[in-house]
C-alpha cells in the first residue's frame, strides 16, 4: 500500500442556528462566520499538507438552514481542493434527499456523497484506499447498518466512513441515530472508521481488536457542552503505520465559569470573580457564560448591563446566566405578626402548593412584595 | 422580660461598664455623646446578635458592629442578665466583631442552655425573637421609641398612615401604600398589551413580528424547493435541446448533401431532354405561318352552321304538327259552341248562386215544418194539462198565493192588535183592582173612625175614666166623625173608579172579538176553497196554483212561436219558387230541360259542359299561337345559316386549303411543333432554376467539396457524433422518408428556438435561485432573535404576573389586617388612654381605616384625634405605640421598651403628661428611658424611676 495522507473531519454545522444556547443573532452571525472560517482553514491545510483524501462523516450543513450562499461557499472550496479526492457521508441534520443540496446541485468530480443507507465502497486505486460509507436518506436513522457491513477485503487501505451513534456511550442530550457498537466494527478488516455526530473528539475504545475509531469531534463550537478549543483529525499512514492526530482550528472558544455568590454583597465582587479567571479561562476571542449561583444578598444590586459594561472588551461575549435566588429568610419572616409575615407566610403556602411556572411565578410574586413591603427598591428578575 | 444588670466589657467608648436596671421604669441619663445610644445597641445587640437578620446563611455582620469596636481595646461585648416573665433568671453572655460570634446563655445555675434556642444556619442564636415574638428589625421598630413624632404631624392623612404603618409593618416608615404603589409602578414600567411603548408590549410585538418572518422564510423555502427542482428541470431541458440541435445540424448537413447529388443527375437528365426536344421539331415540317388561330373560329363557324341545319329541320317538323292540332280543337269547339255566351257571361255564376239559394231555402223550409209540428204537439200537452184542474185554479181571476200571502198577513195584524187591546184590558184590570181595594180600605177605616167616636163616653161610662174634659171628649168625637165621613166619601170615588174601570175592560174584549174575525176572513175563504178543491193542505194547493201558472204561461209563448214559424214557412215557399223559374229558364237557354225532381241533375250537365268547352277554347288559342311562332323561328334560322357558310368559306380562302379537315391537319402540325418548343423552353428554365446561375461543372466540383466536409461528420469518427447519433436512435421515432431540408432547417431554427428560450429560462430561474433569499435574513439568526425575544417575554410575562400576585395579596392582606388589627388596637389603646386622660374621654375609635376617634365624656362628642390638644395626642400616639407593641410581640413575656430621647420637644407641662403614661406602662412592662435632659430627673424621680447615670469613663 502507497503511502497518503487524510483529514477527517465532521460535524461543521454551516449556517446553524444558537438559539439554544441564548446568543442574539449578531453574536450568532460572527460564530457563523467563524465556522465558515474554520472549514476554509480546513481545507487549506488538506492543499497544504497536500493529503490524499477528505473525509466529512456528517453535518456539514444544516439542510433546513442552509442558504444558496454557503452552498456554493462549499462547491468552490472542494472544487478548490482537485484533485484531493473528497468523501461525504450525509447525516442526520444534512440527509441525502429530496431538497438536499448533495441532490439538487452539481459537485465537482473529486467529491463523492454516499447516498443510500446501506454501505457502499469507492476505491481511489492511485494511492491505495477503498472508503466505504452511507449516508442518511432521512433525518432519523435507526437502523444497525454496521450489522449489514460484510469483512471488507483485504486487497487495498479500508476506510469506512459514517455518520452514527456509538451506543455503548451516548453524551447526555445526544440523540441515537445510525446506531452501532464497536463490537460491529471490530473484524470487519477495517484499517481506520471516521465517525461523526458526537461533539466531542475521541477515540473509541476497542476491547476486541485493534481497529481504530474516531469520531472528529466538532471543529468550531456550537454549544455550552462543547467548550475549549476544538479542531479535526489528521491522519497519515507511512511504512505500514497509521498515525491520527488532533489539529486545532477553532476560531473563537465557547467556555463557561460558574460564581457562587453566597459570599458577595457587591458587584465588585462578581467582578473580581470572573476577572480571576481570565488567564485560564478567556481571553478577546472567547465566548463566555458566567452562571451566577448562590444565595445573593437582598442589597445587592445585580445589574447585569453594568456588569457587560464594566467586563466589555475582556472577551468575544459575556453571557450572564442568573441562577441565584435571594438570601431573604422568608421562614423566619413568616413568623412575623406583620402584614409583611402575613405576606410571606401565604406566599409560601401558595409555593408550597404550586409547581413549574405557577411556582416560579409565586416566588418572584414573594420577592417582590417583600422588596416592596422592606421599603427596598424592586428589582425584577 | 426584664433586664436586671448588665456588664459592658467593651462595647464603642464603654468598657469594664455595669450597671442594674429596675422593674418599672428605668431612665438613663447622660450628656450628649455620653454613650447612650451606645448602650441601646449592646442591649439590643445582647438580644439578637450581631449578624444581619435578612440572611439566614450567610454570615454578614450588622454594619453597626465596626462601629462600636471597643476604644481600648477590650473584649468586644458582654453580659446582660435578665428574668423572664415566669421568673427564671438568665444570663447572655455574647462576644462581637468579625471572627467572633461566641454565645452563651446560662440560667441562674450555670447551666448552659445556648443549644436550646433555634441557630440559624449562619451560626445565629434567635434569643431574642424565641422570648419576644419579634425578629430584630421589628423589635428595633416596635420596642424602641425615638423621639416622638407627633409634633411632625400636619395632616390628618399623615397620622393615619404612620398608624397604619405601625399596624402593618411595625415601622413607621414602612408604608404599605408606598410598597403598593412601588409595585404599581414596577408594574406600569412593565406595561401590558394596550401601552404600546412599554417592554411588554413591545416585546411582544417584536415576537409576533420576528415569528411572521420567520413564517415568511419557510414559505420561501417551500417555494425554493420548487425553484430547485425547476432549475434543474430546465437545465435538464437545455441539454437534451443541445443535443438536438446537434443531431438536427448533421441531419441538415446530410440532407444538402444528398440534395446537391440529386440536383447534379437532375440537371444532367434535362440537358439530355432539351436535345431530343430539339430534334423533334425540325422532324415535324410545319408552316409557321399557317393561321393557326383562325381553327377556333372555323371550327365554331363550322359546328353553328351544322347546329342551325339540325335546328330548322326540327322546327319544320314542330309546325306541321301545330297546324295538325289546331284543325282538332276547332272542330271539337265547334259542338259545344251554344255554351260560347254563358262562358263569357257572368250567368254560371248566378246560376251556380241560384241553385245553392234554392236548396237553401228548402231546408230552411223543412226546418220551419218540423218546429211547426213539435209546438204544436206540446200545446196540445199543455191545454190537456190545464183542462184537468179545479175550477177555482182553472180561472186566471184569483192569484192565490198572493191571497194566500194577504191571508196570512191579516191574521198577523190581527193578532199583534189583540195583544196591545189585551195589554190595555190588563192595566184597567190592575186599575179595577186598586179601586176596589182602596175602597174596601177606606170603608174599613171609616168604620172604624166611627166608632172611635164613641170612645170617650164608652171610657167614661163603662171604665169611669174621667181623666179627660167633656169639651175635649166631644171634639174628638166629632172629629173622629167628620174623617169617617171623609173617608167614606172617598171611598165612593174609589168604587166609581173601579166601575169605570170594568167597562172599559168590556169595551176592549168586544174590540178584540171583532179584529180576530176580521182577521180569520181571507184564511177562512182559502181553507174552503183548498177543501173544495179536494187537495191535502195549502202549501199542495199552492204548488198546485204555481204549476198551473206556469203552464198557462208556457202554453201562451208556444202558440206565439207557432203563428212566427208558419209565417216564415210561407215567406220561404214564395223566395223558392222565384229562385227555380230563374234556373229554369238559364237551362233551357242551353237546350237542357228542368223539373224540381231532377233539378239537380241538370245543373251539374251544365256545369261540366260550360267546364269543357272552356277548355277545348284555351286549347285552341295555344295551337293557333304555336303555329305562329314556329313560322317565324323559322323564317330567322333560314337567313343564319346562310351568314355561317359564307364565313367558313371566308377563313378555308384565306388559309389556302379547301376543306375545314385540311385546314385542321395543318393546325395539327403546327401545335405540336410549339408545344415541342414549349417544353424545350420549359425544361431550360428548369435547368437554370436547379443550376442556379451555375454551371453542371461548378456543382460537381461543390459537391466535391461536401464530400470532403463530411468526412468529418461521418459517425463512427467522431466518439461525441457518434453518442448523438445513437441517442438519436434511440430518441427519434422511425421515419419511413428521409426528412428535407426545409423541413430539417424549420426543424433546426425551431429546436434553435427553443433552446434559446429554455437557456433564458434556466438564467432566469438561475438567477431567481441565487436570489431566493437576498431579502431576508437567515433563518438562524431569525431563530435566534425570536428565541430572545421569547425568552424576554416570558421574563416580563412572569414577572407582571408575579408582580400582579404581588399586589393582589398585599392588599387582600392589607384589607383583612386592618380588619382584624383595628379592633384589637382599639381595644389595646382605649384603656391606657382613658386612663391617662383622668376619665376626660370615655372612648377611643379607631376604624378599619386607622383613623382615630376620641369620644368626650362631658359632651359626648365624638372627636377626631387631629383636633385634640398637642398633649392629649401625645398621649393618643404613646397609647398606640404601647399598644401595637402588645400586638405584635409575645403577649405572654413583654419585652422591656427603650425609649430613646422621646421628648425632646416638649414642654414642662406636656412633659408631665406624658410621664403619667410612662408610668402607667411601666406597669406593664420595664421601660428604659434614655435622656441628656436634667430636667427629667426630678421628674422621673416622682414616679419613682430608676436613675442610671451613665460614665463611659467608668
Amino acid at each position: 500500500m502507497q503511502e497518503f495522507r487524510f483529514i477527517h473531519t465532521s460535524d461543521i454545522h454551516l449556517d446553524t442556528s444558537f438559539s439554544g444556547s441564548g446568543f442574539p443573532s449578531r453574536l450568532g452571525d460572527r460564530k457563523r462566520e467563524a465556522i465558515r472560517g474554520t472549514f476554509r482553514r480546513i481545507m487549506d491545510d488538506a492543499r497544504r499538507q497536500d493529503v490524499g483524501l477528505v473525509l466529512i462523516a456528517g453535518d456539514l450543513f444544516e439542510s433546513e438552514r442552509v442558504t444558496p450562499d454557503t452552498v456554493e461557499f462549499i462547491r468552490q472550496q472542494f472544487e478548490g481542493l482537485h484533485p484531493t479526492r473528497v468523501f461525504i457521508a450525509p447525516g442526520n441534520h444534512d440527509p441525502y434527499m429530496s431538497g438536499s443540496p448533495y441532490r439538487e446541485e452539481s459537485w465537482p468530480d473529486n467529491v463523492h456523497i454516499f447516498n443510500a443507507e446501506e454501505f457502499q465502497p469507492a476505491e481511489i486505486p492511485q494511492i491505495g484506499v477503498r472508503v466505504t460509507g452511507f449516508g442518511f436518506e432521512r433525518p432519523h436513522l435507526e437502523e444497525r447498518l454496521f450489522q449489514k457491513l460484510s469483512v471488507l477485503p483485504n486487497d487495498y487501505f479500508n476506510i469506512v466512513l459514517c455518520h452514527g451513534s456509538n451506543i455503548g456511550r451516548i453524551p447526555s442530550g445526544k440523540s441515537k441515530h445510525g446506531p452501532f457498537t464497536i463490537e460491529e466494527i471490530a473484524g470487519k478488516n477495517i484499517q481506520y472508521c471516521a465517525l461523526g455526530h458526537y461533539h466531542q473528539q475521541q477515540q473509541l475504545p476497542n476491547p476486541v481488536d485493534d481497529t481504530p475509531a474516531w469520531y472528529s469531534g466538532i471543529p468550531e463550537g456550537r454549544g455550552w457542552d462543547e467548550t475549549g478549543p476544538c479542531g479535526y483529525l489528521f491522519g497519515e499512514f507511512a511504512d505500514g503505520n497509521l498515525v491520527v492526530e488532533n489539529r486545532t482550528c477553532n476560531q473563537y472558544t465557547l467556555n463557561s465559569l460558574v460564581v457562587d455568590c453566597d459570599s458577595f454583597s457587591t458587584r465588585e465582587q462578581i467582578l473580581d470573580a470572573v476577572l480571576n479567571r481570565k488567564e485560564d479561562l478567556f481571553d478577546s476571542d472567547t465566548i463566555l457564560r458566567v452562571q451566577l449561583s448562590g444565595a445573593l444578598d437582598p442589597r445587592l444590586d445585580l445589574s447585569i448591563p453594568e456588569l457587560d459594561e464594566r467586563l466589555a472588551g475582556q472577551a468575544l461575549h459575556i453571557q450572564w446566566d442568573d441562577q441565584t435566588y435571594a438570601a431573604w429568610d422568608f421562614e423566619s419572616l413568616a413568623q412575623e405578626k406583620t402584614l409583611r409575615g402575613r405576606f410571606v407566610q401565604t406566599m409560601n403556602e401558595r409555593i408550597d402548593q404550586a409547581s413549574g411556572e405557577e411556582k416560579i411565578r409565586f416566588e418572584r410574586a414573594r420577592l417582590y412584595g417583600i422588596q416592596a413591603i422592606s421599603g427596598h427598591e424592586v428589582r425584577l428578575r | 422580660m426584664i433586664f436586671l444588670d448588665s456588664h459592658i466589657l467593651g462595647f464603642g467608648k464603654l468598657r469594664n461598664f455595669k450597671l442594674r436596671f429596675e422593674r418599672g421604669m428605668n431612665l438613663v441619663f447622660a450628656a450628649n455623646e455620653g454613650g447612650k445610644s451606645t448602650l441601646q445597641r449592646f442591649l439590643v445587640g445582647l438580644l439578637y446578635g450581631q449578624l444581619r437578620s435578612d440572611l439566614k446563611v450567610q454570615r454578614r455582620l450588622d454594619p453597626w458592629v465596626e462601629r462600636y469596636q471597643p476604644w481600648y481595646g477590650q473584649e468586644y461585648g458582654g453580659i446582660l442578665r435578665c428574668r423572664l416573665a415566669g421568673g427564671r433568671d438568665l444570663e447572655i453572655r455574647r462576644s462581637f466583631g468579625r471572627d467572633e460570634n461566641r454565645i452563651e446563655i446560662r440560667t441562674s445555675t450555670g447551666e448552659d442552655i445556648t443549644r436550646q434556642y433555634e441557630q440559624q444556619r449562619n451560626g445565629e442564636v434567635l434569643f431574642g425573637r424565641f422570648h419576644f415574638g419579634l425578629p430584630k428589625e421589628l423589635y428595633e421598630s416596635v420596642g424602641i421609641i425615638r423621639e416622638n413624632r407627633v409634633p411632625e404631624i400636619h395632616s390628618r392623612e399623615t397620622i393615619r398612615d404612620r398608624i397604619a404603618n405601625l399596624a402593618h409593618s411595625g415601622d413607621e416608615e414602612l408604608s404599605i401604600r408606598q410598597s403598593v404603589a412601588g409595585l404599581e409602578e414596577m408594574l406600569d414600567s412593565v406595561g401590558s398589551e394596550r401601552a404600546p411603548t412599554k417592554p411588554y408590549k413591545q416585546t411582544m410585538d417584536l415576537v409576533l413580528q420576528l415569528q411572521s418572518e420567520q413564517k415568511a422564510l419557510e414559505e420561501r423555502r417551500a417555494q425554493f424547493r420548487q425553484w430547485l427542482e425547476e432549475r434543474n428541470r430546465l437545465a435538464g431541458e437545455v441539454r437534451l435541446l443541445d443535443r438536438e440541435l446537434s443531431r438536427t445540424r448533421i441531419s441538415l448537413f446530410e440532407a444538402r448533401r444528398r440534395d446537391m447529388v440529386s440536383r447534379i443527375e437532375s440537371l444532367e437528365d434535362i440537358d439530355k431532354e432539351i436535345s431530343a426536344l430539339s430534334e423533334q421539331i425540325g422532324s415535324l415540317g410545319a408552316r409557321e405561318e399557317f393561321p393557326v388561330d383562325y381553327l377556333d373560329e372555323l371550327n365554331q363557324l363550322v359546328g353553328a352552321r351544322n347546329s342551325l341545319a339540325r335546328r330548322l329541320e326540327e322546327i319544320r317538323i314542330g309546325k306541321e304538327a301545330a297546324l295538325s292540332r289546331l284543325t282538332r280543337a276547332e272542330s271539337e269547339r265547334r259542338e259545344l259552341a251554344g255554351y260560347a255566351s254563358l262562358s263569357e257571361s257572368a250567368e254560371s255564376e248566378k246560376i251556380t248562386e241560384w241553385f245553392v239559394s234554392y236548396l237553401s231555402l228548402s231546408l230552411q223550409k223543412d226546418g220551419h215544418k218540423k218546429t211547426s209540428d213539435r209546438l204544436r204537439s206540446e200545446a196540445e200537452d199543455l191545454e190537456k194539462r190545464l183542462n184537468k184542474l179545479c175550477p177555482a185554479l182553472g180561472s186566471l181571476e184569483t192569484d192565490w198565493q198572493s191571497f194566500a200571502r194577504e191571508a196570512v198577513e191579516d191574521e198577523q195584524a190581527a193578532s199583534r192588535n189583540c195583544s196591545t187591546l189585551a195589554e190595555k184590558a190588563a192595566q184597567e184590570k190592575s186599575k179595577m183592582a186598586v179601586a176596589v181595594r182602596a175602597a174596601f180600605n177606606r170603608r174599613f177605616i171609616a168604620v172604624i173612625l166611627l166608632l172611635a167616636t164613641s170612645v170617650p163616653f164608652v171610657l167614661r161610662h163603662w171604665a169611669g175614666f174621667e181623666g179627660l174634659p167633656g169639651w175635649l171628649e166631644y171634639a174628638f168625637g166629632g172629629l173622629c166623625l167628620l174623617l169617617s165621613v171623609w173617608m167614606w166619601l172617598v171611598a165612593a170615588k174609589s168604587a166609581e173608579e173601579g166601575h169605570d174601570a170594568q167597562r172599559k175592560i168590556q169595551d176592549l174584549e168586544l174590540e178584540q172579538g171583532r179584529i180576530r174575525e176580521d182577521g180569520e176572513s181571507k184564511r177562512k175563504k182559502l181553507d174552503e176553497v183548498i177543501e173544495n178543491s179536494g187537495y191535502r193542505g195549502l202549501d199542495d194547493f199552492l204548488a198546485a196554483a204555481k204549476r198551473s201558472e206556469q203552464d198557462r204561461r208556457k202554453l201562451g209563448e208556444i202558440t206565439a212561436r207557432l203563428e212566427e214559424t208558419d209565417l216564415q214557412i210561407r215567406r220561404h215557399q214564395k223566395q223558392s219558387d222565384e229562385t227555380y223559374s230563374l234556373l229554369k229558364e238559364s237551362l233551357e237557354k242551353v237546350g237542357l230541360s228542368c223539373s224540381p225532381g231532377n233539378l239537380k241533375f241538370q245543373i251539374d250537365v251544365l256545369r261540366t259542359n260550360l267546364r269543357r268547352f272552356r277548355e277545348l277554347d284555351t286549347n285552341y288559342s295555344h295551337c293557333m299561337q304555336k303555329a305562329d311562332s314556329l313560322k317565324t323561328e323559322e323564317t330567322a334560322l333560314d337567313e343564319e345559316y346562310g351568314r355561317k357558310c359564307d364565313g367558313i368559306q371566308s377563313l378555308l380562302a384565306q388559309a389556302g386549303v379547301d376543306t375545314p379537315e385540311e385546314f385542321r391537319q395543318e393546325c395539327l402540325k403546327r401545335r405540336k411543333s410549339i408545344e415541342l418548343q414549349e417544353k424545350k423552353e420549359s425544361r431550360c428554365r428548369e435547368f437554370n432554376r436547379l443550376a442556379e446561375e451555375r454551371t453542371l461543372q461548378q456543382w460537381k466540383k461543390a459537391l466535391q467539396e461536401m464530400e470532403t466536409q463530411r468526412g468529418d461528420h461521418v459517425p463512427g469518427k467522431d466518439p461525441a457524433a457518434e453518442e448523438t447519433n445513437i441517442e438519436a436512435d434511440s430518441d427519434t421515432p422511425y421515419l419511413p422518408y428521409l426528412p428535407t431540408i426545409s423541413e430539417l432547417e424549420e426543424k433546426e431554427r425551431l429546436t434553435a428556438s427553443r433552446l434559446s428560450d429554455a437557456r433564458q429560462e434556466h438564467a432566469r430561474s438561475v438567477e431567481r435561485v441565487n436570489g431566493a433569499f437576498r431579502s431576508y435574513r437567515l433563518l438562524s439568526e431569525i431563530d435566534e432573535d425570536l428565541a430572545i425575544a421569547e425568552a424576554k417575554f416570558r421574563e416580563l410575562d412572569r414577572n407582571r404576573a408575579a408582580l400582579d400576585i404581588a399586589l393582589e395579596t398585599i392588599e387582600k392582606l392589607s384589607r383583612q389586617q386592618q380588619e382584624v388589627l383595628a379592633p384589637q388596637l382599639n381595644a389595646a389603646v382605649e384603656q391606657r388612654f382613658i386612663r391617662l386622660c383622668e376619665q376626660r374621654y370615655e372612648e377611643v375609635k379607631i376604624d378599619p381605616d386607622f383613623q382615630v376617634w376620641v369620644r368626650e365624656s362631658e359632651t359626648g362628642e365624638l372627636r377626631s384625634a387631629d383636633l385634640l390638644s398637642r398633649g392629649t395626642q401625645d398621649q393618643l400616639y404613646f397609647a398606640i405605640r404601647f399598644g401595637i407593641l402588645d400586638l405584635v410581640s409575645n403577649e405572654n413575656e413583654s419585652c422591656p421598651c427603650l425609649l430613646d430621647e422621646p421628648f425632646a420637644a416638649y414642654d414642662r407641662s406636656r412633659l408631665l403628661e406624658a410621664f403619667n403614661v410612662l408610668a402607667s406602662e411601666s406597669i406593664r412592662r420595664q421601660l428604659i428611658l434614655f435622656t441628656c435632659r436634667e430636667d427629667l430627673l426630678d421628674i422621673a424621680r416622682q414616679h419613682n424611676a430608676n436613675i442610671i447615670r451613665l460614665n463611659s469613663e467608668e
